[in-house]
């Protein structure tokens, strides 16, 4: 043991211990939260009136050391009390040792709690199926001004009634966080939140997945979300299924249970990184306001893009995988059940791209569901619009599927075929039915798709000398999918002989354009904010060569030849990093650094690590300077490289500390000169996750 | 006990008077902060540690009468914690992606937290006992329920993964 290592360990305790911040709990806290632990003096939260959702008994405690007991009921006469009163801190529980009769959530009293603001608040729970795992979740409410208090309700399949349950955890500013419990499959919570004033409330429902599967029972509680204004509706049928709800009109967009404005990313974010068969569920909830969300429906309803309504009210379903939060009014993304049920919601919100799809879907969505069509509960459709589609089918390459959002929405195709492995493009303009996907260059080809009928021809050119580089019919294209979905696929070789391909115009059958995508026209360009893809099935003992490796303040990194099949060359930054994971956890890009630009960075890798990477395939870039979003810039040293083999994968590295959002970057010449810079937010900076994408940016 | 129990404990959670109340309360002013840096760095979780922290002094709430020492009861209590949210983290982790993000607490890599983080729970609880509270061996040992010897070497295996990690 040398003193060296221990001061080092010593250092660096001090210096993450400094930087933790004060507790934001406190000792009434404490006090608060130690009700629940406390089975002695059980209180009722008065819940539901007529409702047999049963309210009070004795607490249960989140560490599982008690096991929740039968608890006692409230009455409907003390519930009326407690309501009525407002009182429910200290109101008193009737006694009867079993729960009421099994009732639906939609025989809750419309509540007018006027629950003090007082959050000593204590809930038992009831057991009406004898067995009642013990899982816990978190709940979150909030309003604006303050206090909402919150009761997670329990209930189990029919005809049992379990449970009302739930406590608070700790006050967090505007934020109450409570302790909610559900049961094994099947069951599902209904959270109820109750503004102070009495004004509102709301159920989430929880659709839990399966307790004893693989022993991880309390760490997604969420799978879907309910919000309703008055009354809930439920469905038996539906049960775990996405179904619609009123929204209240009070109601606004809570980011797993927290604004967005408060959100911590780094911490509310569910990403998984790159592998998503560990998303296979939902693992975060949207509850989404309703104001703006009936201005969102509305506005897809004069778009025609159907948003569905009932009895006047938007309807909305909010679940799925967050996978991607862009910063930038936009739309939410949804995934509902694991499936490609894509709804639009709530513009004037910063966009959650729900992207599941790679995975999700692989191997999944082996059918064509088309606009219009009587979307399938469960299917790949979002059940209560038509503005979604996912076509899927297969090519001389393979399986396929191209997921559209349409006019009035967010427009976005994606497409999965194997030679690239699915990228997302959002390149297509909102208001066409014509949508291209940007050439992948990969493997020597580029996907070009469209959804309509009456595009023939798709050209793709240099946007600097406006030279033809590929010519595609897509009377060539797969059309056996369906009528009105089309993806072809070009021989990309002539791509790669320097300039990526950056204006693609689509052709009707009398040669008129009809679709033109510029990647450098600002207001087409979408990065295309992909994962990269992490391959770590591969071992230790499967190494590729190394094209190129160095050190980067004090970072081994490793830039590994791609070989016949695969789909890139790898990246493996740091080595200590992918080596801590796995020896095979690389980081693959997939076009071999082929410049979007001359002279430009072309690519952007986050690192999880703190670092995000930067590319660069000119030799004349010297540096790349970062500006952050707080007005500071750096300026990081380009690492320049050329690989074994000559010409083509040769590139520039740059690791640029994440010290903040970046808001710009330029690649600067040997003599400061600016060669080519990127504005505006950089993607994949601040969400914890890996996205690359070329940042197109444009020579100066 | 009367206000305390009126104002912020309405359950069984009683303290026997208000000076009892008021050295809870002096308790938790001073060990809280340090108890959530303590179980922060065990568990690399700000989040994960508030709640450990609060359960610790939930626990401490519940057995007030009979704790002697609330500091020690309450270290060993958010070690206990942290050691039972690594143990569902392992569960998780192998359900987990391989990469999840982790918080920069600054920006700069910080290759000994990370070494720090990958140790297994003992070493790392040792660890940090010694290095962050630097606590004797004796005490991580009162803490940790084993002997000094134990101490020394869970403290000597750790240094040497760390070494190793660091020197990679």
């Amino acid at each position: 043991m040398t003193p060296h290592i221990e001061d080092r360990v010593r250092e660096s305790l001090r210096a993450q211990g400094a930087a933790v911040p004060s507790p934001t709990f406190d000792a009434n806290t404490i006090r608060g939260r130690s009700t629940r632990a406390v089975a002695r003096a059980p209180r009722v939260l008065a819940v539901a009136a007529a409702v047999a959702v049963t309210v009070g008994g004795l607490a249960f405690a989140r560490s599982g050391r008690h096991k929740p007991s039968i608890s006692t009921t409230a009455s409907s006469s003390s519930t009326a009390a407690t309501t009525t009163s407002g009182k429910t801190t200290n109101s008193s529980t009737t006694t009867s040792a079993k729960p009421a009769a099994a009732t639906g959530v939609n025989e809750m009293p419309r509540f007018v709690p006027n629950l003090p603001a007082s959050y000593r608040l204590s809930f038992g729970m009831d057991s009406g199926l004898g067995v009642v795992e013990e899982s816990y979740s978190t709940a979150y409410a909030t309003d604006r001004a303050d206090h909402y208090v919150i009761v997670s309700a329990i209930r189990a399949p029919e005809p049992a009634v379990l449970k009302v349950g739930g406590s608070l955890t700790r006050v967090r500013g505007n934020l109450a966080q409570f302790s909610t419990a559900y049961v094994g499959p099947g069951s599902y919570t209904p959270l109820l939140a109750w503004h102070e004033t009495g004004l509102s409330w709301a159920v989430r429902e929880f659709i839990p997945r399966s307790r004893n599967r693989d022993g991880i029972g309390d760490l997604d509680p969420m799978a879907s979300v309910r919000a309703l204004a008055d009354k809930v509706r439920p469905d038996p049928a539906r049960q775990g299924r996405p179904f619609t709800f009123d929204a209240p009109s009070s109601w606004r967009v809570l980011f797993d249970g927290v604004d967005p404005a408060h959100l911590d990313l780094e911490r509310a974010l569910v990403f998984n990184g790159d592998d998503l068969t560990a998303v296979a569920e939902p693992q975060v909830m949207l509850t989404v306001q309703a104001a703006g969300l009936a201005e969102t429906a509305i506005e897809q309803d004069r778009a025609g893009a159907a948003a569905t309504t009932t009895r006047g009210h938007p309807t909305v379903i909010i679940e799925g995988v967050v996978r991607r939060w862009v910063e930038r009014p936009g739309v939410v993304l949804t995934l509902s059940s694991n499936e490609l049920d894509v709804a639009t919601l709530a513009t004037g919100l910063r966009e959650i791209d729900v992207a599941a799809y790679e995975t999700l879907t692989k191997g999944r969505i082996d059918r064509v569901q088309m606009p219009g069509t009587t979307p399938d509960p469960m299917g790949g459709l979002a059940p209560f619009g038509s503005d979604t589609a996912t076509f899927s089918g297969t090519s001389t390459d393979g399986e396929w599927f191209v997921q559209w959002k349409p006019a009035g929405a967010e427009s976005c195709m994606r497409h999965s075929v194997p030679f690239d492995q699915g990228s997302s493009s959002c390149l297509a303009k909102p208001s066409s039915d014509v949508f291209l996907f940007p050439p992948n260059l990969s493997h020597n080809a580029a996907s070009v798709g469209v959804v309509r009928g009456d595009v023939m021809t798709i050209s793709i050119s240099d946007p600097l000398d406006g030279r033809t580089l590929v010519q595609a019919d897509t009377a060539a294209a797969d059309r056996s999918v369906n009528a009105r979905a089309y993806a072809t696929k070009v021989d990309a070789t002539n791509l790669r002989a320097g300039t990526a391909p950056l204006v693609i115009v689509a052709y009707d059958t009398s040669g008129r354009e009809v679709e033109r995508m510029d990647l450098f026209a600002s207001e087409n360009f979408r990065p295309n904010l992909q994962p990269p893809t992490i391959y770590d099935n591969r071992s230790a003992n499967d190494p590729h060569d190394v094209i190129a490796s160095g050190d980067i303040e004090g970072q081994r990194w490793e830039l590994r030849q791609a070989r016949e099949g695969d789909r890139c060359a790898w990246l493996v930054f740091p080595v200590a990093l992918a080596e801590q994971y796995d020896a095979s956890a690389q980081v693959c890009f997939k076009t071999y650094f082929d410049p979007i630009a001359p002279g430009l960075p072309s690519y952007i890798v986050h690192d999880l690590r703190r670092r995000f990477v930067v590319t660069t395939v000119d030799s004349t870039v010297s540096t790349v300077r970062a500006t952050f979003e707080n007005g500071t810039n750096r300026t990081f040293e380009v690492v320049h490289f050329t690989s074994a083999d000559g010409v083509r994968r040769h590139g520039s590295i740059v690791w640029v500390p994440r010290e903040a959002a970046v808001t710009k970057l330029e690649a600067l010449d040997a003599s400061g000169a600016a060669i080519g810079s990127v504005t505006g937010r950089v993607p994949g900076i601040r969400a914890d996750t890996w996205y690359l994408g070329p940042i197109g940016i444009k020579p100066t | 006990m009367g206000d305390v129990r009126n104002l912020d404990a309405p359950s069984g959670i009683e303290l026997e008077s208000t000076a009892d109340s008021v050295i809870f309360d002096d308790v938790f002013d001073h060990e809280s902060a340090s108890l959530v840096r303590l179980a922060t760095l065990l568990t690399g979780s700000f989040a994960v540690a508030e709640e450990v922290v609060q359960e610790a002094f939930v626990g401490l709430l519940r057995k007030w009468e009979t704790v002697e020492v609330p500091a020690v009861y309450l270290r060993t209590a958010v070690l206990n914690g942290c050691r039972s949210h690594g143990r569902r983290l392992a569960v998780a982790r192998r359900h987990a992606p391989r990469f999840q993000p982790v918080v920069a607490i600054d920006g700069e890599p910080d290759v000994m937290h990370d070494a720090v983080a990958r140790l297994p729970h003992r070493q790392r609880a040792a660890v940090v006992l010694r290095y962050w509270l630097d606590l004797s061996e004796r005490d991580i040992a009162d803490h940790l329920s084993c002997r000094p010897g134990t101490v020394k070497s869970l403290l000597s295996r750790a240094l040497d993964s760390l070494r190793e990690e660091v020197q990679k």
